[in-house]
């Protein structure tokens, strides 16, 4: 197809006319957008840059809060590394589970909707209730999952104590990671649009070939569906890492126990709204702000190896 | 889609996704913005007895349209009072002020304090965005630090206009509501904490439930003793030094610590005796098993399950408060089961009694629009019917005219809670610094590492000390 240059907009009255339009039409989410997002934005890292208590003077002082956090502020660090290992553990697990279940939830089945809807429904129910149905679940001493596992084990004639769950240093994140899969109700709806635009005539082809569901699986259907995954490999990274509301709602802000619970947002909060250093807080929101860019921009630079765009047009 | 590919399509919208949730992150930390609502656990010493789950303050009640007649002056008013006793208490307290000045009529909001602090995080985002209530209820250890950075009205002229002076308060819980010798608050109650015993498990242990620990080393050996497990277990645990009440703040004192040194306006953490303190607490971390300790403290609730009220616990360090919890939450059959006695003394020596205590104040938060109302309220909840919330709560007033109606009703009360009267000459209180928020969470922080083995206890006492004389320095 031979290429076709637009031709130049000619911007005359009636173009302004119809900029002005579009823009009087956009003004109510562009002034939003402006004031609550732009100009916070703008302002903390103008804060970042400040010792400033929330309220009074601000002094100057450069880059010395993002000097303190790196040197000297130890909380820094514990947050850091709770937020890594927490990210490491709960961004694949999310991805793989939330891939199982949509795969087994396209099967076609009688009340395949039903079935649709109760992996959903978990999605509905606020962050705050969720984490205290959670903490009673996984109450060591008189919970669901314990009782269940320790009768389990008596019934094969074992007396074994279950784990210390949230109560417990060594458990305390994976259990956290246990109540985000709860929640994978987003992603599930996103990979089963995508499962649904698979072509049916490759899979056909496949079959024809002698290829199983594994193969199929593996060589077609998820290929297929590596646009889907990327985009839920950058959100879930984006949400992990900036995880906050069900642990301060579990530990009620200490991060216990022995800050195993701990996470960059909540250091952060605490250094902005706690310890009144707005300028310290701030300036941690940037560096997670950085830290988060950086594994993204990795991530989409890795994404031209494995994620694979059906209708794209190759680019070289 | 002309002119865009899958690709394209893609990329961006997982790139507007992501500046979303960047921009989110960014935004909430620029003050003024509204933080997050989950934000509401139990507290970590001046809890008043208002029910609550843990981890989450109870249900706030139901907001009721305030109807304003003309002529009267609505009074913003945000306090933290869930559910219970104590807020059927202010609610009367309100009202009483509402009769005795007809002019004013009273908007009571319920704004849950913060997470293992008290503080209101809600109040400072109102304080800086330029609309805060006409007054506030507000944990008193922590008025100088917010006053030494300018977020609460100084009240020194109406407190010397209207005689709210200091000879009329617990000397200390006075000093609290000041900062420079100037008054930010006006003191709303105490609280003094002692040692709460369980008679029925002494007897069970072949203890004699009339001689409660005199030592420490007599209550590690009752403890021992009283203990119970099944299987891997724990049943009961004789005694905790950290549940409940059982700050580092508690156990440095009766080992007879200071934790600041007025003179060269250092705070002292890693004072000889604090760090035995806390090598005293690793010690039950260890001897008890702190995973199965842990294990053991999240079956612990408010109320019906409060540790000691369920018998969970035979010994537990907790507030005065917890008498009229007890007398409420209790079986009939148990009321005279338990019994209160001062800490046991520390070693070296130590001083006998010790105590310490907290409690509440009244502040008109900075830049609130009616100071004269605000103050008036304020004033009448921590001076004329102090003794009301007292009587009726079991709390320790800190204004002292209010013993009087006390003594006065001396027979009404329960003699447990009258031992608490005395212990206020020999109470503690902590420091009145700009840095006692810092203080607080390092102290809470180095307990918890401590106990779970991350850190020795001198090591991690001088890394508080540290932090908190930082603080400190910026306000000599």
């Amino acid at each position: 197809m031979a290429a076709v240059t637009p031709a130049p907009h000619r911007r005359g009255p009636l173009w302004l006319r119809q900029l002005g339009l579009g823009l009087a039409f956009v003004s109510p989410w562009l002034v939003g957008l402006l004031a609550f997002r732009a100009y916070p934005i703008a302002a903390s890292f103008w804060y970042s840059l400040h010792e400033f208590r929330g309220l009074g003077q601000m002094r100057f002082v450069g880059l010395e809060n993002y000097w303190w956090m790196l040197t000297k502020d130890l909380d820094f660090w514990t947050g850091v590394s709770n937020t890594l290992v927490y990210t490491l553990m709960a961004v694949p697990t999310g991805i793989i589970a939330a891939l199982t279940v949509a795969i087994a939830l396209n099967v076609r089945l009688r009340g395949q909707p039903i079935y649709r809807t109760i992996y959903f429904l978990p999605v509905l129910v606020p962050d705050v209730a969720l984490s205290i149905v959670w903490l009673q679940m996984f109450n060591p001493q008189y919970g669901l999952v314990n009782t269940i596992i320790e009768g389990l084990a008596k019934l094969v004639g074992l007396d074994i104590v279950g784990p210390g769950w949230l109560a417990s240093e060594v458990w305390a994140k994976p259990t956290l990671v246990l109540m985000h899969l709860w929640l994978i109700g987003h992603p599930i709806v996103i990979y089963l649009a995508a499962l649904q635009d698979v072509p049916q005539e490759l899979l056909d082809a496949a079959a024809v070939d002698g290829a199983n569901w594994l193969r199929r699986t593996l060589h077609i259907t998820i290929p297929m569906i590596t646009p889907a995954i990327f985009f839920q490999l950058i959100t879930s990274l984006i949400g992990a890492m900036q995880i906050f509301s069900q642990p301060w709602v579990i530990t009620g802000g200490t991060g216990q126990p022995a800050q195993s619970l701990l996470f960059y947002s909540m250091v952060l909060y605490r250094k902005g709204f706690q310890e009144f250093n707005m300028g310290l807080g701030t300036a941690m929101a940037w560096m997670l702000f950085i830290a988060i860019s950086l594994f993204t921009y990795l991530l989409f630079k890795s994404s031209a190896r494995w994620v694979y765009y059906g209708g794209a047009e190759e680019r070289r | 889609m002309a002119g865009i590919s899958r690709r394209q399509f893609v990329r961006t919208l997982v790139g507007t996704v992501a500046v979303g949730l960047y921009g989110g992150l960014l935004a909430a930390c620029a003050p003024g913005q509204q933080p997050s609502a989950a934000q509401q656990t139990p507290k970590p010493a001046e809890a008043a007895p208002t029910p609550k789950t843990k981890g989450v303050e109870a249900i706030p009640p139901t907001p009721v349209k305030v109807e304003v007649k003309p002529g009267q002056t609505l009074i913003e008013y945000w306090h933290n009072m869930g559910v219970g006793l104590s807020l059927d208490v202010h609610m009367k307290q309100i009202q009483m002020f509402e009769e005795k000045f007809p002019q004013y009529k009273v908007n009571p909001v319920y704004v849950p304090t913060q997470a293992g602090t008290q503080l209101s995080d809600k109040l400072l985002a109102a304080v800086t965005g330029g609309n805060p209530p006409d007054a506030a209820r507000f944990d008193r250890f922590l008025v100088t630090s917010w006053a030494a950075r300018g977020f609460l009205e100084e009240l020194t002229d109406y407190a010397k206009r209207d005689g709210v002076t200091e000879d009329k308060f617990i000397k200390e819980g006075w000093l609290e509501a000041t900062w420079k010798g100037k008054v930010y608050a006006v003191p709303f109650d105490t609280d003094l904490r002692a040692l709460y015993y369980n008679k029925k498990h002494m007897e069970e242990a072949g203890l004699d439930p009339n001689k409660p620990p005199r030592t420490i080393e007599e209550l590690d050996m009752m403890a021992e003793k009283c203990t119970k497990k099944e299987g891997a277990k724990y049943t009961r645990l004789g005694f905790i030094p950290w549940f409940k009440q059982g700050h580092i703040y508690t156990w440095g004192w009766v080992f007879g610590g200071e934790f600041y040194d007025r003179q060269a306006n250092k705070f002292t953490a890693s004072h000889p005796r604090i760090v035995k303190a806390l090598e005293w607490m690793v010690s039950y971390a260890k001897k008890y098993q702190i995973d199965a300790i842990d294990s053991f403290a999240q079956a612990f609730g408010p109320n019906e399950n409060d540790p000691f009220i369920a018998g969970l616990v035979t010994f537990v360090s907790d507030g005065d408060w917890m008498v009229a919890n007890n007398l409420k939450y209790r079986k009939p059959e148990e009321k005279d089961i338990w019994d209160v006695v001062p800490y046991p003394q520390g070693p070296d020596n130590a001083p006998y009694p010790v105590t310490w205590g907290g409690g509440w104040s009244t502040v008109l938060p900075k830049g609130a629009k009616q100071k004269e109302p605000g103050w008036a309220l304020a004033k009448f909840l921590g001076t004329d019917v102090a003794h009301i919330y007292a009587i009726e709560t079991t709390h320790i007033p800190v204004y002292l005219p209010a013993y009087d109606e006390l003594e006065k009703n001396k027979e009404k009360f329960d003699p447990r809670w009258i031992k608490f009267w005395p212990l206020r000459s020999n109470a503690r209180f902590r420091p009145n610094i700009p840095a006692g928020q810092e203080a607080w969470s390092e102290l809470s922080k180095a307990r918890d590492l401590a106990i779970h083995f991350k850190g020795e206890p001198a090591a991690l006492l001088k890394q508080v000390d540290e932090v908190v004389n930082r603080e400190l320095a910026k306000y000599q």
